[in-house]
């Protein structure tokens, strides 16, 4: 769990630092707006975990069926 | 098609319907599901056993199944089947006539540019196929859970991969202010974009008050969400299909 989450800080919309290491200071709005969309899906993926086994990732803490 | 059971197809399959015959086009709503539900959204008594398989079973003229809703929508119901042995034998039927469907819709006397909307069941297989194998667009309708989601998308790609028809995913029931709904529809929206109907369904309370009452929500609630989100599907489905000159499934 705690790889994921520090993957998915990397990506935060609201880190400025990463921003600009992503675009550069002169870039386009399409290109922000798709990135924002891969952070929402990304985000979605980690939510749920049955959604995360589906797209290859595995919660070790998850809970198991008996 | 559903890509689970419940995800609304019959629904959308019957708004559709009326959606496309709302903006002046030909079209025939055919049901392939032994429910026997298509006919529920376009006023039919409940009592009416009357349908195409039933016909069929019993020797006489399919096309004598056909109605016309007070809208004037053209249906033509699967009929009441008494039991699972008639199900067997009309299964049995159309699995040696596996174009059955495709030679009886070329022999109808209708104008060329008639849009066939099936409401096409995912089981059996031998149904399924006889309307998959003659459909220019499927729309593959997933309600906004993971389950669903995982099955519609898995379709989609299978499609694509088999080279078969296109095979779109319509998320039905979208309501905006649950997080799952939120995150299905990023998913699709990035993950699957190819494949991923523009048009929402949204989750509206009239659908469920209009079927309640025998009519769509075009005739029941004109003003609402999903008359708006099924004219959009409409219009959508017509641009797909290439100005709407081919049919649809």
């Amino acid at each position: 769990m705690a790889k994921q989450v520090s993957t998915l800080m990397s990506f935060s919309g609201s880190d400025v630092k990463d921003l600009f290491s992503h675009f550069g200071l002169f870039s386009k709005k399409t290109e922000y707006r798709e990135l924002v969309r891969e952070d929402a899906a990304h985000n979605a993926v980690c939510r749920w975990p049955l959604l995360a086994e589906l797209q290859g990732l595995h919660f070790p803490d998850t809970g198991k069926a008996e | 098609m559903g890509a689970v059971g419940g995800a609304g197809a019959t629904t959308v399959a019957a708004h559709l319907s009326a959606a496309l015959s709302l903006q002046q086009r030909e079209t025939l709503s055919f049901d392939w599901c032994c429910e026997n539900r298509l006919r529920l959204h376009f006023g039919m008594a409940v009592g009416e056993d009357a349908g195409w398989a039933v016909s069929l079973l019993q020797g006489g003229d399919w096309h004598a199944a056909a109605f016309r809703s007070s809208a004037g929508i053209d249906f033509i119901p699967f009929g009441q089947l008494n039991n699972d042995d008639q199900l067997d034998q009309l299964v049995s039927r159309l699995r040696e006539q596996p174009d059955w469907f495709g030679d009886q819709l070329s022999l109808l006397r209708v104008p060329s540019e008639t849009i066939a909307v099936c409401d096409c069941p995912r089981m059996p297989a031998v149904l399924r196929n006889q309307v998959l194998s003659v459909a220019d667009l499927v729309l593959t309708i997933a309600a906004p859970d993971i389950v669903s989601y995982a099955t519609a998308t898995r379709m989609a790609h299978g499609a694509a991969e088999a080279g078969a028809m296109q095979t779109m995913v319509v998320l039905n029931g979208f309501d905006s202010s649950r997080q799952i709904d939120r995150d299905i529809s990023v998913l699709l929206r990035t993950h699957h974009k190819s494949f991923f109907s523009p048009v929402v369904i949204h989750r509206d309370e009239s659908l469920r008050e209009a079927v309640a009452c025998k009519q769509t929500v075009f005739d029941f609630a004109p003003s609402s969400q999903a008359a708006y989100d099924f004219s959009a599907l409409a219009t959508w489905t017509l641009a797909r299909l290439g100005h709407g000159s081919e049919d649809a499934a």
